[in-house]
């Protein structure tokens, strides 16, 4: 379910970030849009700008919560699809 | 203030809800305008805090003033670097304050007099300047002011001769005067006031800290809107606050009868937020 999505996104350069406890917002500076993460949301975006790839990001979140790996990908690709709409994620 | 008929000419850049569009004047760097529905263009220079008025479009000088007072004001200070939010500020007996966000019609003049006439202090009914102290965030209004609809005023004071101690103060449009606020005091609660929909009762839900965040960002005076700089300098200034004071979704009936209750809900709501500060 990852593999649709390049191994190059990367949190966009005009995304900022602004950390509300154990959530997050992020602004992009190009359109303008605020976008707010959970705390699960927080953590796959820290990730993300650590350089993690989507398939490790999704083990760690497995292993932590004692998930299943195909149940992770189901909530991180939705998730995904919305950043990249954002432009909050580009291909790097 | 004063009227000028050699205005330049502007490119507007945004507009908000009600008409008010910001743009930036041609060839004056250092300058940006304002255009007010029914009130004419302001060109505004940072360099020597001053507020030039094109000729108003048929509106009289009180109603200028307010304008200048409501939308010039605001957005002036947030572009010298303070965090203002369009929101009612009331304070309860015991010194939390209650700040209600909402934009222009949501209710909450209504609602923040409501409270004033109810024995809460008003300390504003549109705007509010936002930071931290230790720790803790704090309001503090730009002035005194209860702006309401004839209905809504005669319906929360229809004694004869109340005393007009609401209707505001002169305004002016120098900053020094002008940042005369109320001493800043702790927020204990950022209530969004959310349209009644089917709501038959009042409700109050609690927001997570990011939704909370976004409301200020999103109720945020802006000189110019399109101001990355800006813009990236509120975004931790509204995490910082929200981070610091809970967020709550208020939603109520449309109706003056139910006042008292949203008046109990808002109280016994700042009361969990107090105890669960001092909670384990």
């Amino acid at each position: 379910m990852l593999d649709r999505f390049p191994s190059d996104i990367a949190p966009s350069p005009e995304a900022l970030e602004s950390r509300v406890g154990e959530e997050m917002v992020l602004l992009h500076l190009g359109n303008d849009t605020y976008y707010g993460l959970d705390a699960m949301g927080t953590r796959i975006w820290t990730q993300l700008k650590a350089g993690t790839p989507l398939p490790a990001i999704r083990d760690r979140i497995a292993a932590e919560h004692g998930l299943d790996a195909r149940t992770v990908e189901a909530d991180m690709a939705p998730f995904l699809d919305d950043l990249l709409k954002n432009e909050l994620l580009v291909h790097g | 203030m004063e009227p000028d008929e050699l205005m330049p000419s502007v490119t507007w850049t945004w507009r908000d809800r009600i008409g008010t569009a910001a743009g930036r004047p041609d060839g004056m760097p250092g300058h940006h305008a304002l255009h007010g529905e029914g009130i004419g263009c302001a060109l505004i220079s940072m360099d020597d805090r001053s507020v030039r008025l094109r000729e108003p479009e048929g509106a009289d000088e009180a109603t200028v003033a307010q304008w200048i007072a409501d939308q010039a004001v605001p957005r002036i200070l947030a572009h010298l670097g303070e965090f203002v939010v369009h929101a009612g500020a009331v304070q309860a007996g015991d010194g939390r304050v209650a700040l209600f966000l909402g934009p222009t019609g949501r209710g909450k003049s209504t609602l923040t007099g409501f409270l004033h006439r109810e024995g809460w202090t008003l300390l504003g009914d549109d705007a509010a300047r936002l930071s931290l102290q230790d720790g803790q965030a704090v309001a503090g209004a730009l002035y005194r002011r209860l702006k309401l609809l004839p209905d809504s005023w005669n319906r929360l004071f229809p004694e004869p001769g109340t005393p007009p101690i609401l209707t505001g103060r002169k305004v002016s449009v120098d900053l020094d005067a002008v940042l005369d606020p109320v001493a800043p005091r702790p927020v204990a609660a950022i209530f969004r006031i959310d349209m009644p929909g089917d709501t038959r009762e009042p409700v109050a839900h609690r927001l997570s800290g990011a939704e909370t965040c976004m409301e200020l960002v999103r109720e945020s005076f802006a000189l110019d809107p399109t101001d990355r700089g800006r813009a990236a300098h509120r975004l931790p200034l509204a995490a910082a606050v929200a981070a610091a004071a809970p967020g709550f979704a208020l939603s109520y009936p449309r109706d003056f009868a139910q006042l008292g209750r949203v008046r109990d809900l808002v109280a016994a709501t700042l009361d969990r937020t107090a105890h669960a500060r001092l909670g384990p």
